[in-house]
C-alpha cells in the first residue's frame, strides 16, 4: 500500500503545517497549490488519499471533485475547507467526498480522518461482517451481544452502536466529531462534550474489571480502541 | 382556520365591490331615464301649447267672423280629425254650445295661456289630463281649446317599461361584468400577494408575471419584481460577502492553531504548553462564534432550504435525547423525550433542526438542570407542531424573553457559562427557515423553549 496523500491547497502556510505533519506520521506528500493541477496530479498519481480544500484558484474544489468521479477516480477525498457550515458540510458530502473537514482543524483530526480513510479503502471488497473484535472484546453483530473474556457486556442499543464504530476503527484515533457523525449522522458541533461523557459510561462497562484497558484518550485528538494505547 | 378567515375577508370585499358597483348602475340608469322623460314632456308640452294656441286663434277669429254657428261647425270639423282635440265653446252662462266638455269649469279663467287639469269629457267615460288655452269672446262668450295628456302618459309608461326592462337586463349583466372584474381583480392581486410571500418566506428567485401592458398592475408587479431581484441581488452578495469573510478569518486562524499545534508538539515545558492548550482553546472558541454567526445569516437568508425533506420529529428528540441524556445526568438532571405514537412529519433540513434543538438542550442544561427535570416534547396542532423543551429550573423573566431571543443577546453576563450567545438566535433562525417561530413561555416553574413548525 503506498502511503502517498496529495494535498491540493492554495493556502502555503496550511500545506507546509499539513505536509510536515503528515510526513512525520509516514506519509508521502504531494502538493498542488491550485485546482486545475490538483486534478491534474489526482487523475494520473496513484494515491490512497487526497485532500482537497474548496476555494481554490483556477478550479474551485467540488469541480475538481466532480471531474474525479466522472472520470472514474475513486481515490478516497476528504475535503478541507473554510465553508463550515451544516449545508456546506452536507453539499460536500453530496458531491462524492469521503469525508468533510472544517477549517481550521487540529491536525490530529485530520490524521484520525485520514487513516480511518485510508482503512476504509484497504479493507477487504465489503465481505459482511457479523463478529468484530479488540482483544479479548468480542461483539457478534448479527446476536447483538458483547462478550469480554467470557462475561457478557450489557448495553444500551447507542452503547452498542458507539462500541461498533469504535471496532470498526480499532487501532486507530477517533475523534468526537468522528463519533458524532459516524454514531447520530449529525455534522454540527455540540458544545456540552455529549461524547466525552458516552465514551466515559462506555469505559465503565467495557473496561471495568479488567486487569488491561482497551478504550484509550488519546490527548487533544479523541479516543482509541486498541489493545496497546 | 386561517385560509377561510382570509377567504370571507375577500368574501366581503368582493361583496361590497359588487354592490356598490350595482347600486351605481341603477342609479345611473334611473337618472339617465329621469332627464330623457323630463326633456321629453317638455318638448310635447311645448308643441302641444303652439297647436292649442292655434286652434284658440282660429276659431276666436271664426266666432267673431260667422259668430256661433261658424264657430261651432269649426269646433265640430277639428274635434273630429284628432280624439285627443279638446274643445268648449261656451255660452255666457258657461253650458256649452259646442265641444267635447260639459260645462266651463268653474276655477278656469277666461284668458290662460296654458292649463292643465282633470276634466271629465262628454264623449270618455274617465276623467283626464288637458292642457288647455282659454280665451274671451265678443258677448260674454268664452272659448276653452285643450289637447288631452294622454301622449305624456302613455310616454311615461312606456319609458318606466323600458327602464324596468334596461334595469331587469341590466342588473344581471352588471352583476356578472361586476363579479368578472373582481375575478380578475382578485385574481392578479391573489398572484401578487401570493408570489410576495413566497419570496418573504425565503424562495427569492420567484417573480410575479406580467403582461408588458402599463397598467397599474403590470406596473406593481414590475415594481415588486424589481424590488425582489434587488434583494436577490444583496442577498447573493451578502452570501459571498459572509463566504469569503468566513474564508478570509479562517485561513488566519488556521495558521495560527497550525502553529500553536506545531508549538504545542514541540514544547517540553509545562507553563508554555499550557498556554498553548489556552491558545488552541480561545481559537477554537472564536471559531465556534464565527460558525455560529454565519449558520444564523444563512439560516436567515433561506440557505438551506433546497435540503429540505421530510424529517419525523418523534425520531428526533428521541435521538437528542439519548444524545444529551448522559450529559444530563452528570449535570443532576434527568432528560427524557415523550414523541407521540403516530409519526410527526415535517418538511425540513434535518441537521439544522437538530442543532436547533439541541441549542435549547443546552441552554436547558446550562440554566435549568438545577430543576431537575428536562422534558422534549411535541403538541400538534391543527396547522403544525410545536416541538418543545421544557426545564424546571429559574426560567427568563417575561420582559427578558424577546432578548433572549437576539443576536448576541445573552442574558444575565454572570451567567455567562460559555456558549457564543448565539443559541437561541440560531434556533429562531432555524425556525423562521422552516416557516415557523420559536417562543418562550412560563413553565411554572421554569421554562419552555417552544419552535412551532407548520406541517408538511
Amino acid at each position: 500500500m503506498t502511503r502517498k496523500i496529495l494535498v491540493v491547497e492554495d493556502d502555503q502556510a496550511t500545506a507546509d503545517f499539513i505536509t510536515k505533519g503528515l510526513s512525520e506520521a509516514g506519509y508521502t506528500v504531494d502538493h498542488a497549490a491550485d485546482g486545475r493541477d490538483g486534478l491534474f496530479h489526482a487523475t494520473g498519481g496513484q494515491y490512497s488519499a487526497i485532500i482537497l480544500d474548496r476555494m481554490l484558484p483556477g478550479m474551485d474544489g467540488l469541480s475538481v471533485l466532480s471531474a474525479l468521479r466522472a472520470g472514474g477516480v475513486s481515490t478516497p477525498v476528504l475535503i478541507l475547507s473554510a465553508l463550515a457550515t451544516v449545508d456546506e458540510r452536507v453539499k460536500g458530502l453530496r458531491t462524492g467526498s469521503d469525508d468533510y473537514l472544517a477549517k481550521p482543524f487540529g491536525f490530529a483530526e485530520l490524521l484520525a480522518r485520514l487513516e480511518a480513510l485510508g482503512r476504509r479503502n484497504a479493507g477487504p471488497a465489503e465481505a459482511v461482517v457479523t463478529k468484530l473484535s479488540c482483544s479479548d472484546l468480542e461483539m457478534d453483530l448479527l446476536a447483538r451481544r458483547v462478550v469480554r473474556a467470557g462475561r457478557t457486556v450489557a448495553l444500551q442499543p447507542r452503547e452498542f452502536r458507539l462500541l461498533e464504530y469504535l471496532l470498526r476503527h480499532k487501532e486507530q484515533v477517533v475523534t468526537r466529531t468522528m463519533l458524532l457523525e459516524g454514531v447520530w449522522d449529525y455534522h454540527f458541533d455540540p458544545g456540552t462534550n455529549v461524547i466525552d461523557v458516552h465514551i466515559s459510561r462506555l469505559r465503565k462497562k467495557v473496561d471495568e474489571g479488567f486487569a488491561r484497558p482497551l478504550l484509550h484518550t488519546v490527548r487533544s485528538a479523541g479516543y482509541k480502541l486498541a489493545e496497546y494505547p | 382556520m386561517k385560509p377561510t378567515r382570509l377567504r370571507a375577508w375577500r368574501n366581503s370585499t368582493t361583496l361590497r365591490f359588487v354592490a356598490l358597483y350595482l347600486f351605481a348602475t341603477a342609479s345611473s340608469g334611473v337618472i339617465v331615464f329621469g332627464f330623457v322623460y323630463r326633456a321629453s314632456e317638455r318638448l310635447i308640452g311645448q308643441e302641444f301649447r303652439q297647436i292649442v294656441a292655434a286652434d284658440r286663434a282660429e276659431i276666436g277669429a271664426s266666432f267673431a267672423r260667422g259668430g256661433e254657428a261658424a264657430a261651432a261647425a269649426l269646433v265640430r270639423e277639428r274635434m273630429l280629425g284628432d280624439p285627443d282635440r279638446v274643445y268648449l265653446l261656451a255660452r255666457p252662462d258657461g253650458t256649452a254650445a259646442a265641444g267635447n266638455l260639459g260645462s266651463w269649469p268653474p276655477t278656469l279663467g277666461p284668458g290662460e295661456q296654458w292649463r292643465i287639469m282633470r276634466l271629465y269629457r262628454r264623449d270618455l267615460p274617465e276623467a283626464q289630463e288637458i292642457g288647455l288655452a282659454t280665451a274671451p269672446l265678443p258677448g260674454g262668450w268664452r272659448l276653452a281649446a285643450g289637447r288631452s295628456m294622454s301622449d305624456v302618459d302613455r310616454l311615461r309608461r312606456s319609458l318606466e317599461g323600458s327602464l324596468t326592462g334596461a334595469l331587469l337586463i341590466g342588473l344581471p349583466l352588471g352583476l356578472a361584468g361586476a363579479a368578472l372584474l373582481v375575478y380578475f381583480v382578485n385574481g392578479r392581486v391573489r398572484h401578487v400577494a401570493d408570489v410576495a410571500a413566497q419570496v418573504g418566506q425565503g424562495d427569492f428567485a420567484r417573480r410575479i408575471e406580467t403582461v408588458g401592458t402599463h397598467d397599474p398592475f403590470d406596473r406593481l408587479g414590475r415594481a415588486l419584481n424589481d424590488m425582489f431581484g434587488r434583494i436577490e441581488t444583496l442577498l447573493r452578495e451578502l452570501t459571498t460577502l459572509s463566504d469569503s469573510l468566513a474564508h478570509d478569518l479562517r485561513s488566519p486562524l488556521t495558521r495560527i492553531r497550525a502553529r500553536a499545534e506545531s508549538a504545542l508538539g514541540a514544547s517540553r515545558t509545562p507553563q508554555v504548553q499550557a498556554n498553548l492548550q489556552a491558545l488552541l482553546a480561545e481559537t477554537d472558541r472564536m471559531l465556534k462564534m464565527l460558525s455560529d454567526t454565519l449558520q444564523v445569516s444563512r439560516a436567515e437568508a433561506g440557505i438551506g432550504r433546497e435540503r429540505f425533506e421530510a424529517v419525523e420529529l418523534g425520531a428526533l428528540i428521541d435521538d437528542l435525547a439519548d444524545m444529551y441524556g448522559p450529559a444530563a445526568e452528570d449535570a443532576g438532571a434527568t432528560l427524557a423525550a415523550q414523541a407521540p405514537a403516530a409519526p410527526v412529519l415535517v418538511m425540513g433540513n434535518r441537521q439544522l433542526l437538530a442543532q436547533a434543538v439541541s441549542n435549547l438542550i443546552e441552554n436547558a442544561l446550562r440554566y435549568g438542570a438545577e430543576g431537575g427535570s428536562i422534558r422534549l416534547s411535541l403538541e400538534p396542532q391543527p396547522e403544525g407542531v410545536r416541538l418543545v423543551v421544557a426545564d424546571r429550573g429559574t426560567g427568563i423573566a417575561p420582559e427578558h424573553r424577546d432578548e433572549a431571543l437576539k443576536r448576541f443577546g445573552r442574558l444575565d453576563p454572570a451567567r455567562s457559562k460559555d456558549g457564543s450567545g448565539l443559541g437561541l438566535a440560531l434556533v429562531g433562525a432555524v425556525a423562521r427557515l422552516h416557516g415557523g417561530r420559536v417562543a418562550l413561555e412560563d413553565n411554572r416553574p421554569g421554562l419552555r423553549a417552544v419552535i412551532e413548525l407548520p406541517a408538511a
